[in-house]
């Protein structure tokens, strides 16, 4: 209870610190605006600065949203848009420190919480972001992200069992959005990923093939099923799963394999 | 919510998969005791003192060629018997051209004193230099050294008396492109070695924005995690390696696209090695490059053919290029087959493959524990038996190239420690950071050899604008010490041994590491095992010839034996 208390007074004086960082970052922004028109408000800006990001101008979100958390009130999903806008500007701590804050306003803010994962992911923090991640799922059992995610964390940590666990279950939802089938898709993926290293391969090439049948362009499907099948002596197959993987590199880039999978930061709805 | 048509396909993706637990928990569970001090930092007092210069100072790099850093090499230069030290001192686009000669030649004493002898041996260079090979290729009998430059490169031979002479322009080496490694191997069985040269990128700073600046803005070469730094290579020319066939007579002739060595388009070419990976009895070559495909060159009679992404090389397990720099071959889990591994940047694991019977790799990375690699930027790399118990090792230098990312809480740090994994024979487990491990610079070079002659394998690191740092492997000291047995022999041979009921094999491999040449040196560890039962060298060309090793705790210089009539070289 006690330690409780020192956490929530050590929330409250980093809150305190980035408040007062802002309000003087805001008092000399003051000194030079124009004060003719009406200020927005908070949320007006989040969703202003939503639009540019999602228009490519990300550099222009983050005043915005600094702004945001000055003029208050502040919410939880500014302080994720936040976040997210510190990330893109390469500044993580201050990202993470932001994430933080919505979760002292919101404890189990989805977004904030997936995003913390993937920073400690990030930074190869690897434990860290599967226990944000499992606490994701336990406040959502419904988040696919979750189980995505938690389910790559525990792959790197070999936890083979459990990650194929969470990638099930993450079959098992309905995906919300067309990221979330993706990311579904992508789990099945994964879990061909582990037969291949349980040494399973026709289970992998079979549910690979499903994989494929679906998505013919899905970036690592070919490639895996190319070894599957290569492990089980049917090489022309093999080759042909390759031809079509170079052809699929050579049309564009591949995601970092080892990166939380879709690793953009989740801003919040 | 989105019901898509592929749900009743994921149903049964789902069902198919099998989600009940994976009866197998990762390999090699149970890391064995952790040992003491292995490598210690015998820098201070070696008489080895030297500055690479590659570029502005650390936090002034602008240009991407700024950051490769340079190499070492094992020689012996005097052809004394002992093994001395040359440094690639490196240069900077504000030096003159040419720029006063900052390569390092050290002669050693074989007990672990260096000192300098660069004026009299004639190698101080004059050029921006980053890598080095060692070979006979005149076949006189003494070492041989090539240089890569940010071109055009140079060849040092060596006069047999401790001096070199600059024989680039007769021997027509002088390859333009902005060089990285090299390596000396007999591509053609022809019993002189050849030459293949690594090239970068083609880089022009009139048409490359420099870091921070407002051409850089916005391009997703020049940004990393958000920060500015120095663009490329991505979006820069890709440029071709250059393969010389050695005549025989003191000249090379370019014989890329003869030997099949041409790309279309080019790669990032950084680290390569050569070794027979596929026990056919000639020479393979493996390309590490930098955010690109790896190629696995296989020799079809002194002609190659790229089997990289065929054989399951060239990417990583799930099919995805990787920023690779450094790599080696050497057989880790003594199956009698050559497997691989390559170095890759930060956020990323260095891969080890498993070659399964020459025909395909598997990457292994995750089981075989490098998953612990995951955020470090690593370089210099070669498998060594450090604890001489008959399993090989893993040595990995580290460091990145943007000092930037210090004090950006991602993860990583811009002076990093080197790594040495101790192998199992299935898993590597990395060593306590103690004694020389503990140091930690923007590593880059690693050269391995025995310089003090204990028996032990030894490392030289070079590190980013900074001093080199050298580690005495302290495994042979004292009591009790585990014991070996040392083999010098030309590239592309092979031992098979067998000591203590364990079977070992080496490959005296061309190349390796990054930007930096080992001593041509197989130490076998052989732990308590006071005899070897069998050995069985394998020469380039393929004759087999038993080997008696009367005594362990020995370097042996098997002779070797007359070579069958060569078939016509290729081109």
């Amino acid at each position: 209870m006690r330690e409780g208390t020192q956490v929530l007074a050590r929330k409250g004086a980093i809150r305190r610190v980035w408040r007062l960082a802002l309000t003087i970052g805001g008092a000399a922004a003051a000194v030079c605006a124009p004060a003719l028109e009406p200020a927005p408000t908070a949320e007006a800006l989040r969703l202003q600065a939503r639009t540019l990001r999602a228009g490519g101008h990300k550099d222009q979100a983050l005043p915005l949203l600094e702004q945001a958390v000055r003029q208050g009130p502040a919410t939880a999903a500014i302080y994720v848009d936040l976040g997210v806008a510190l990330a893109d500007a390469g500044r993580l701590g201050d990202a993470e420190t932001a994430y933080r804050e919505a979760l002292a306003l919101s404890p189990d803010d989805p977004y904030a919480l997936a995003n913390l994962g993937s920073l400690a992911y990030q930074r190869g923090d690897i434990e860290q972001s599967a226990e944000i991640y499992s606490r994701v799922v336990a406040a959502n059992p419904g988040s696919l992200v979750g189980h995505c995610r938690l389910g790559h964390a525990l792959r790197f940590l070999g936890g083979t069992a459990e990650a194929r666990r969470e990638y099930g279950a993450a079959l098992a939802l309905e995906p919300a959005t067309p990221r979330e089938a993706r990311l579904r898709w992508d789990a099945a993926v994964s879990l061909a990923v582990l037969d291949l290293a349980d040494g399973n391969p026709a289970r992998a090439a079979e549910l690979l093939a499903f994989v494929e049948a679906a998505i013919p362009d899905h970036p690592r499907a070919h490639y895996l099923r190319a070894r599957a099948l290569a492990e089980l002596g049917r090489g022309a197959e093999a080759e042909r799963e390759l031809r079509v993987h170079l052809e699929l590199i050579n049309a564009g880039t591949l995601p970092s394999v080892l990166t939380v999978g879709d690793d953009a930061p989740d801003a919040a709805p | 919510m989105i019901r898509t048509a592929q749900a009743a396909a994921v149903m049964t993706a789902a069902a198919l998969s099998g989600l009940a637990p994976a009866q197998n928990g990762p390999p090699g569970s149970g890391a064995p005791p952790g040992p003491g001090l292995i490598l210690a930092d015998a820098t201070s007092g070696s008489g080895i003192s030297m500055t690479m210069v590659c570029g502005a100072p650390v936090g002034k790099k602008l240009w991407l060629p700024e950051l490769l850093g340079a190499g070492a090499a094992w020689l012996d230069a005097d052809t004394d018997g002992t093994l001395d030290l040359f440094l690639i001192g490196g240069a900077s686009f504000e030096s003159p051209r040419p720029a006063p000669g900052r390569n390092r030649l050290y002669k050693g004493d074989g007990q672990g004193r260096f000192h300098d002898i660069t004026s009299l041996a004639g190698v101080a260079g004059g050029g921006w230099g980053y890598g080095a090979a060692v070979g006979d290729y005149d076949g006189d009998g003494d070492d041989d050294l090539f240089v890569t430059q940010m071109g055009p490169d140079v060849l040092y031979k060596n006069n047999g008396n401790g001096t070199f002479s600059d024989v680039t322009a007769r021997a027509r080496v002088g390859d333009p492109g902005l060089g990285s490694s090299a390596a000396f191997f007999d591509a053609d069985g022809d019993g002189d070695l050849d030459l293949l040269v690594l090239n970068y990128v083609d880089f022009d700073r009139g048409r490359v924005p420099a870091r921070g600046s407002t051409g850089a803005l916005g391009n997703p070469a020049c940004t990393e995690s958000g920060i500015p730094v120095a663009c490329g290579p991505r979006g820069l020319p890709a440029p071709q390696n250059t393969f010389y066939r050695n005549n025989g007579d003191g000249t090379f002739r370019d014989d890329t696209a003869g030997a099949g060595f041409r790309l279309k388009p080019g790669r990032y070419a950084l680290g390569v090695v050569t070794g027979d990976f596929d026990n056919d009895g000639d020479a393979d070559v493996y390309i590490a490059n930098d955010s690109s495909i790896n190629s696995l060159w296989r020799n079809e009679g002194g002609r190659f053919t790229d089997v990289g992404v065929y054989t399951l090389a060239a990417l990583s397990g799930e099919g995805t290029p990787q920023a690779s720099m450094g790599t080696d071959f050497g057989d880790w889990n003594g199956d009698g087959w050559l497997d691989l591994v390559t170095t890759n940047f930060s956020q990323d694991l260095n891969t080890v493959y498993r070659n399964e019977l020459g025909r395909r790799f598997e990457d292994v990375s995750f089981a075989a524990g490098m998953g612990e690699t995951f955020m470090r930027l690593s370089w210099g790399v070669g498998w060594r038996d450090f604890d001489l118990d008959g399993i090989p090792d893993l040595f990995i230098a580290n460091g990145h190239i943007y000092p930037e990312v210090d004090g950006r809480a991602i993860g990583t740090r811009f002076r990093q420690p080197s790594d040495l994994y101790l192998g199992n024979g299935s898993r590597f487990f990395r060593a306590p950071a103690l004694g020389g491990l503990a140091v930690q610079e923007s590593f880059r070079g690693a050269a391995f050899a025995d310089y003090d002659r204990d028996g032990d394998v030894d490392v030289i690191l070079t590190a980013l604008d900074s001093e080199p740092v050298l580690l005495r492997n302290e495994t042979r000291a004292g009591a009790g010490a585990p014991h070996f047995v040392q083999f010098v022999l030309p590239v592309g041979a092979r031992v098979t041994l067998t000591a203590g009921g364990r079977k070992q094999m080496q490959e005296q491999t061309g190349g390796g590491s990054y930007l930096s040449a080992s001593e041509r040196l197989l130490t076998f560890g052989l732990g308590a095992a006071t005899r070897v039962e069998t050995c069985e060298i394998r020469w380039p060309g393929g004759a087999r010839q038993p080997f008696s090793v009367d005594q362990v705790d020995r370097r042996y210089r098997p002779a070797t034996p007359p070579r069958p009539p060569a078939p016509p070289a290729p081109g």
